[in-house]
């Protein structure tokens, strides 16, 4: 265009010229506007394909209840991951359960086997934690733990609580047995040095054996602290002794006073053994005294038969030679002697010989059974003047043991084997004793001249004036100088008094006081736990408004 | 742009009963009648883009219009679709806190019946599902005969269901409460609009391109066919 304006005269006028017609071609096919349609099928075609294609294989769980499983809503989450979706919800034929109808993904199609367990997960508050919470907000939901199997499977029977120990889990499971459960729970914690490293997964009680399995579950890596040797106890609740050392009160974790636990150890010297094999099977102490004793063997059961009051002794009570507990009284029974008409008391005790340790080795003899030599060992001791006497163990309590002991100037006597249980022979106990010794003292007080110490005596008194009146004044320095010295005993004496044992002294207040505090603790975690159980709510909501009353009718 | 059809003629009607009218319009497809003021005009043929209006009130009388009836055609069956996308995929998701709730419209329909408000889930399933839907199939109806050159049986009665349902379908205000309430939602949960909104959007457009193009293409096809059964 530039070009042509770049002339100096105008162009000549061009004559008028039509413009050419355009050529008109007529589209014979469909308008493009059939576009709009193909489209909107497409996307429905597409749509189609992809819920087709993710859709997985449909599972049946049955549930106790259908508490918390909405259809459309819940989800089935493995490790939290969402895998499906509850899609029905229907009550069993015989209605004693429900059956949730669940459509999993198609990436999880191979879940669906045999060993693959569901359950529902809720918050749930009980001894051993909270757990769930997170479900307060979003609902229930089914979780999984995938099998290993490789065969299929399309009903499933849920459970009722979470799995405590999920396939793949890394750690070891070992079972424990024991009398008496104590506080102990599913869940209950495993501590080793107040260190929670796993828990109680199960127990079982065996009618037969009259005895309970516990399971435990022990995480890696502290199952390697378990082997061959481990000693466990129940470690529940508070321990509290008094000895001679004083007082001491030995708690484990909080948790473990409140909901129970089981602790263990290594005695010492075990520590290098080789971690013990899944599924070892341990005993389970009452306490960390006893499991960490040395094994006491085969008990050997012995009868002694007092011919006094044995008040104060009890079932349980010890049975110790020379100082060492080597035994427990299992049997106080009354007996009657015709021929001598007396009541006779018949102790029945096990002694464990493998405590007497070294001495029972060195006294042994070669024989056919340790039963039988143990036997002969004690029949030997008592050869040797071995009595046994019920001793008061504690003058405030009168509580009694029995003592095993050579008592010195005894009549001969043997070890009783004509029964199946062996007599050891007794000799009266320590009050008993006093009554021929008083005798023997008035009888030996009966026979002192008191006449000739009079007159001697006399005799005495006039020579000691005589020494004293020389000795007076350094005798009453000496005096004053007593005098002075008992009066500061005394002062020291109050002013420990004062602190230690008045009952406003601060030790006292203190102990006394954190007593009560320990006391008021307790109650209101106890108040707390309850409360939770409850209201679980609660931990979001906070405490409800209180139910109002309602108002009392009209009289008329 | 108003163009007069023609100037009213000298035998305007005078009131008749409207059985008359019809029979009197049948016999004279070449003529139409003002729907405000009954003021009768020629029926010519209406340039792209060009409005005809009543001499007499001004009220519209037909478009010019862009849309001829097999594109009709083609909006009718890409509604049907859409409608059917909408109704079976979700319209919108909704998570909070891990609760994960997505309905689609029945469901959201049913739900709003569930949570005590029957009036409202009988005026929203009206409004936004039932009358659009009978709109479309009705639009399929007439226009896939008048395509094949076949005045369909109950052509009358139809057209006046197709102007009631016009008159009361609104996805359009369906879409729009959708809209303000998923924004409205998003500050308390998370929420992701689903297949089934996008779809209901298409059906607004749609229907409403589909109502803009009016009545007036299927009287006339129907006329030019000739004979009303």
């Amino acid at each position: 265009m530039s070009e042509d304006t770049l002339g100096s005269a105008p162009p000549p006028p061009e004559p008028p010229v039509r413009p050419p017609t355009p050529v008109t071609r007529k589209w014979h096919g469909p308008s493009l506007v059939w576009l709009v349609p193909i489209v909107a099928l497409a996307v429905g075609v597409a749509l189609l394909i992809r819920a087709v294609l993710s859709t997985g294989p449909q599972v049946t769980i049955d549930f106790h209840s259908a508490n918390g499983l909405r259809p459309g809503k819940t989800e089935v989450r493995y490790k939290e991951v969402v895998v499906g979706r509850v899609e029905a919800v229907t009550l069993s034929e015989k209605r004693d359960h429900v059956q949730a109808t669940v459509r999993l993904d198609r990436s999880v199609s191979n879940i669906a086997v045999e060993d693959t367990r569901f359950w529902v997960v809720r918050p749930r508050i009980d001894t051993a934690g909270v757990s769930g919470i997170e479900t307060l907000f979003s609902g229930a939901y089914i979780g999984v733990d995938a099998g290993e199997s490789t065969k299929q499977k399309r009903h499933f029977t849920g459970l009722e609580n979470p799995p405590f120990v999920l396939r793949g889990e890394p750690g070891r499971g070992f079972v424990l047995r024991t009398e008496d459960l104590g506080s102990l729970d599913v869940g209950s914690p495993i501590l080793y040095k107040r260190n929670r490293v796993g828990r109680v997964v199960g127990y079982n009680l065996d009618p037969l054996i009259d005895e309970l399995s516990v399971q435990i579950f022990i995480e890696a890596p502290y199952d390697k602290l378990v082997n061959s040797q481990t000693r466990f106890w129940n470690a529940s609740g508070v321990e509290v002794s008094l000895n001679s050392s004083g007082l001491k009160v030995d708690t484990q974790t909080l948790a473990s006073v409140i909901s129970g636990g089981i602790s263990f150890e290594r005695p010492q010297g075990t520590q290098g053994l080789p971690p013990a094999s899944d599924g070892s099977r341990f005993k389970l102490f009452a306490d960390r005294k006893s499991a960490l004793a040395p094994p006491d063997g085969p008990p050997l059961r012995v009868r002694m038969v007092f011919d006094q009051s044995v008040r104060g002794l009890d079932i349980d009570a010890p049975v110790d030679f020379l100082g060492i507990e080597i035994g427990v009284i299992r049997a106080i029974r009354l007996d009657y002697d015709g021929k001598r008409k007396r009541f006779p008391v018949e102790v029945e005790a096990e002694i464990y010989p493998t405590r007497l340790g070294a001495v029972r080795d060195s006294m042994r003899q070669e024989g056919d059974d340790d039963k039988r030599r143990d036997t002969t060992l004690l029949q030997r001791l008592v050869q040797n003047g071995l009595r046994a006497q019920a001793r008061t163990g504690n003058l405030l309590t009168g509580q009694m043991y029995v003592a095993l002991d050579f008592p010195g100037k005894v009549q001969k006597a043997e070890l009783d084997t004509s029964t199946a249980i062996p007599a050891i022979p007794t000799v009266p106990g320590t009050l008993a004793d006093v009554q021929p010794q008083i005798a023997e003292i008035v009888a030996k007080v009966n026979k002192v001249p008191f006449d000739e110490i009079g007159r001697n005596l006399n005799e005495t008194l006039a020579q000691a004036n005589q020494a004293i009146s020389q000795l007076r004044p350094e005798a009453q320095a000496s005096l004053a100088e007593v005098r002075r010295t008992l009066q500061s005993v005394q002062e020291t004496l109050q002013r420990a008094d004062r602190s230690l044992f008045d009952p406003a002294a601060p030790i006292q207040r203190n102990a006394e006081q954190t007593m009560q505090d320990l006391q008021r603790a307790a109650q209101s975690l106890r108040v707390l736990t309850d409360y939770l159980q409850r209201h679980p709510e609660s931990l979001l909501r906070g405490k409800p408004d209180d139910a109002k009353i309602p108002a009392s009718p009209e009289r008329r | 742009m108003t163009e007069p059809l023609s100037s009213p003629p000298a035998y305007a009607p005078h009131a008749p009963a409207a059985a008359r009218t019809s029979a009197a319009l049948a016999a004279r497809p070449d003529l139409v009648v003002c729907h405000e003021c009954d003021a009768v005009h020629e029926r010519i043929t209406l340039a792209r883009g060009t409005v005809a209006r009543c001499q007499r009130c001004n009220a519209l009388l037909g478009r010019g219009h862009v849309i001829g009836t097999e594109k009709l055609l083609a909006f009718a069956i890409a509604s049907l679709l859409l409608i059917l996308i909408g109704n079976s995929a979700p319209i919108v998701t909704l998570d909070f806190q891990g609760v994960v709730s997505q309905a689609t419209l029945p469901q959201a329909i049913e739900a709003t019946w569930t949570a005590g408000q029957p009036f409202i889930a009988v005026l929203t399933a009206a409004t936004a599902l039932v009358f659009p839907l009978v709109f479309t199939l009705l639009r399929l109806y007439l226009l896939g005969s008048l395509v094949r050159g076949i005045v369909p049986r109950g052509f009358v009665p139809a057209m006046h269901m197709l102007v009631f349902v016009t008159r009361w379908g609104m996805p359009e205000v369906f879409m729009l409460g959708t809209l303000v309430a998923v924004v409205r939602c998003a500050s308390l949960t998370s929420a992701t609009p689903g297949i089934g909104l996008f779809a209901y959007g298409a059906v607004t457009l749609l229907i409403t391109a589909i109502t803009a193009a009016g009545t007036h293409t299927l009287w006339k096809r129907s006329g030019e066919i000739g004979g009303i059964a």
